[in-house]
């Protein structure tokens, strides 16, 4: 059963990255993502602080990459 | 004559990373007649405003610091977070990034007892002589008090009627370094590590990850995944009490620590033009120390709901999380939109939903504004409770920390940026977030069930910042 | 529009060469349209950054005289990549040093510059000298800025991106011997090419196969100065002012855009002797002539 998953989570990657190759961009269209205004993280700084209180408040965590860097605050 | 020794196609690598970044700055305005050259007294602007900004990071170094101003109402918890940060990317597009933030809290937090009638007292170790008095756990209007044929002080604290507990003398001070250095293998690969710690007197973490990103599709698509190893040490003021025995003033037992295993896995995905896709799965293993040593739980009269006793919280040893993250940032005319969105299960039966979204507008060629909304929602841990009826058999975890209790949140914000050219930018962001919950629980005994239990916040902050491009 | 074989050759001179852009489809219309698109696209960055033309960028910049000159976003960008490629070179590859133009002229006479002539122009090379603070560039009086190094590599991409945006045939575009294909030819064939190197009086010709990517070839045997029996070649070193000693005839290097084979085959050239070691070392497809 435990086989069976693998290959399946195997076959599941492989499908996503042949339909992501479906999907996207040549390289001179890439102008609007280039843009400062559309990266993920536009302000890493703010996004500490932010992550940081919802950390010490709520009772979820994470999600978005690493929760390294703990504190005692929760 | 020589170019200095270098690894076998450093200059090769290098340089298809600076052809595809060319490209991409330029690709679109292939198209575009030359523009018109202004005086060469003006600065700036000649194709657009500096928030169209698409120059690469490479050969630059970054340096971002900023506040927060943190307040929560009715006198709780307060803070002033200053961080500065440095990125210095070479043109190879290797870079070394680091972090130092201090961080500075006061005010009252909530001990997890119920409120009553009748004032409350809470006993808890007296400062030892010799220490610093400003430690979490009792300060302000405590007492000092020697417990009469033992000779032993304790401090204690006394709550008004009707008023929801809370410990007034928290005051908490910590640094924390972060350093995250990430190479590019090739044009498509990049690994990145890490390494952060976290101070205080109470509580110490430190931690590391290694992660793998792996371009297809002509940059369209990254694979990432990334594991992530801390180890933190609690080593609380008064020592570490025992879970679910009765408070008192007497030293408690020694320190504990945990450690958590996490993994990333996670696809970026151009879907278009215009829109950006970000999914990620985490998984994390929690083992060890999970209790808040100064939280409390009241052990109630199952017919008035007066507090009959209170004991120290206890909550499991172990915990697995995992979240489902999903974000969009999609373009829309000269505004971005972003939406984003996450799953979050975990062992202790907590699971929550949140959604965020937030659009940046431009209002004129150096000024955008960004107004933000985040709703979340939370269910309780499975051992979580307000409270414990006297007379019921002890479970094996208890807590009533709100934060681990059903509530939903909402923060509303404002982010306005201000650019002084195309490399620095001046930022501040206002928020107002507020966590409501259920007053009280069905069947809550006497008093308890027309009292206000529910202990969640609501803060208001304040952060600015400035960031300059050096290149 | 002539026909070789059964493909379409669009034909045209521009930026000092003889430039061609060979389309596989058998659409006839549409082979002229993207031979037409590419001309455009060459002539557009011939205007823009020539240097003997009084409306380009290139003339704006080295007649400002030490003022600063706001640029928009195309010429920065390619600036930024100069930058990138000084850096990468440690200072080889020198878009200011056009200015030794001026004393060395290499027509196969003996008119060798003396050491003091070579003295005195080389305080006005080196892209240290200049102060790039994008938008803005600000170059000392009597310096140059030159994107002879990079123009028509950069013309050669751009004309073929600009047709794959609008076609997928499989196009051949070639601005005197710069070329890049879109991809293969129809039915997954490889594009043929020859390269030819000139010694003297003896042609030898190369045959090369492509699917993908660029080829450029650097050098020109007919270009050097001889005096007293020592030949001087015409690939100036920026940081002292002098030939490179014993650079090879040519070199044509393969990459998959023009513009990093042009600068792959730049340097391997001013490595002189050791061109060889240098792009086995980058581990670049590359021919060599000595």
């Amino acid at each position: 059963m435990k086989f069976a998953r693998s290959i399946l989570v195997a076959v599941g990657i492989t499908c996503l990255l042949s339909a992501c190759s479906l999907v996207g961009v040549k390289p001179w269209d890439r102008d609007i993502m280039a843009k400062k205004s559309m990266q993920l993280n536009t302000h890493p700084n703010l996004t500490g602080y932010q992550e940081h209180t919802y950390f010490s408040k709520e009772g979820s965590s994470g999600g978005r990459t690493f929760d390294g860097g703990g504190c005692g605050c929760n | 004559m020589q170019l200095r020794k270098r690894k076998k196609g450093q200059v090769r690598r290098t340089l298809g990373l600076v052809t595809a970044n060319l490209f991409v700055a330029t690709g679109a305005y292939a198209q575009t007649a030359p523009a018109p050259q202004p005086p060469a007294s003006q600065v700036g602007d000649s194709s657009g405003s500096v928030l169209d900004d698409t120059t690469s990071d490479l050969s630059t170094t970054v340096l971002d610091s900023s506040i927060l101003f943190y307040q929560e109402k009715g006198g709780r918890v307060q803070a002033i977070e200053p961080v500065a940060r440095l990125k210095i990317t070479g043109f190879t597009g290797d870079s070394l990034s680091l972090k130092a933030t201090y961080d500075s809290l006061t005010g009252a937090t909530p001990n997890g007892a119920t409120p009553w009638k009748d004032p409350q007292t809470f006993t808890v170790p007296a400062t030892p002589p010799g220490e610093e008095a400003s430690v979490t756990g009792a300060s302000g209007n405590t007492q000092i008090i020697t417990i009469p044929g033992t000779g032993t002080q304790v401090a204690q604290y006394t709550i008004a009627p009707d008023r929801l507990p809370v410990d007034s003398g928290f005051k908490d001070r910590r640094y924390a370094l972060d350093m995250s250095y990430g190479r590019q293998l090739s044009t498509d690969t990049r690994l990145t590590f890490g390494l952060d710690g976290s101070f205080e007197r109470d509580y110490r973490s430190y931690s590391t990850n290694v992660s793998l990103a792996q371009d297809f599709n002509d940059h369209n698509t990254t694979l990432s995944v990334g594991v992530n190893y801390e180890y933190d040490q609690s080593k609380p003021h008064f020592g570490t009490p025992t879970p679910l025995t009765e408070m008192n003033g007497l030293p408690k037992g020694p320190n504990d620590n945990k450690s958590v295993l996490s993994f990333v896995a996670g696809i970026t995905q151009v879907m278009n033009r215009r829109w950006l896709l970000e999914l990620n799965y985490s998984v994390g293993f929690n083992k060890g120390y999970q209790t808040d040593p100064y939280k409390i739980i009241s052990v109630v009269d199952s017919v008035t709901g007066g507090p009959v006793k209170y004991l120290y919280e206890g909550r499991p040893r172990s915990r697995t999380r995992q979240s489902v993250y999903l974000a969009n940032k999609i373009a829309i005319g000269p505004t971005v939109t972003d939406l984003s969105g996450r799953y979050y299960h975990d062992s202790w039966g907590i699971d929550s939903i949140t959604g965020e979204v937030s659009e940046y507008v431009p209002i004129t060629s150096r000024i955008y504004v960004e107004p933000q909304f985040r709703y979340y929602h939370q269910t309780a841990a499975n051992f979580f409770n307000y409270y414990l009826l006297d007379g019921q058999t002890l479970p094996d975890f208890a807590s009533a920390d709100s934060r681990l209790g059903r509530f939903s949140a909402k923060t509303f914000g404002l982010k306005l940026g201000f650019k002084i050219s195309s490399d620095g930018e001046f930022y501040i962001q206002a928020q107002d977030y507020k966590q409501s919950g259920a007053a009280t629980v069905p069947g809550a005994p006497g008093y308890l069930a027309t009292a206000n239990l529910f202990a969640g916040v609501h803060a208001q902050s304040v952060m600015a910042g400035f960031t300059y491009t050096f290149r | 529009m002539t026909s070789a074989g059964e493909m379409r050759v669009h034909r045209f001179s521009a930026m000092a060469s003889p430039c061609e852009v060979r389309a596989d489809d058998p659409d006839l219309i549409l082979a002229a349209h993207l031979g037409q698109i590419a001309e455009a696209e060459a002539r557009r960055i011939e205007i823009k950054y020539s240097r003997y033309r009084d409306d380009s960028v290139v003339t704006k910049i080295n007649t400002s005289h030490g003022k600063p000159v706001t640029l928009d976003d195309e010429t920065a960008a390619l600036l930024d990549y100069a930058d990138s490629c000084y850096q990468l070179s440690n200072g080889l590859f020198d878009v200011t040093s056009g200015v030794l133009r001026r004393i060395w002229k290499f027509d196969g006479s003996d008119n060798v510059p003396s050491k003091q002539q070579v003295a005195e122009v080389l305080p006005f090379i080196g892209w240290n000298k200049v102060t790039w603070r994008r938008p803005e560039l600000i170059l000392p009086e009597d310096m140059e800025i030159d994107f002879g190094g990079l123009g028509k590599e950069y013309a050669v991409d751009s004309a073929v991106l600009k047709i794959m945006q609008v076609s997928d045939a499989p196009v051949l575009v070639n601005f005197g011997g710069d070329l890049r294909v879109s991809g293969p030819r129809t039915g997954n064939q490889r594009w043929r090419v020859a390269i030819e190197s000139v010694d003297g009086e003896s042609v030898s010709t190369a045959r090369l196969e492509i699917a993908n990517g660029a080829l450029t070839t650097s050098g020109d045997a007919r270009r050097f100065l001889l005096k007293n029996g020592v030949r001087y070649s015409h690939i100036l070193d920026p940081r002292t002012g002098w030939p490179v000693k014993d650079p090879p005839r040519s070199v044509t290097v393969a990459a998959p855009t023009c513009m990093e084979a042009g600068v792959i085959s730049t340097l391997a050239m001013l490595q002189g002797k050791k061109a060889e070691k240098f792009l086995k070392r980058e581990g670049v497809q590359s021919w060599v002539v000595r």
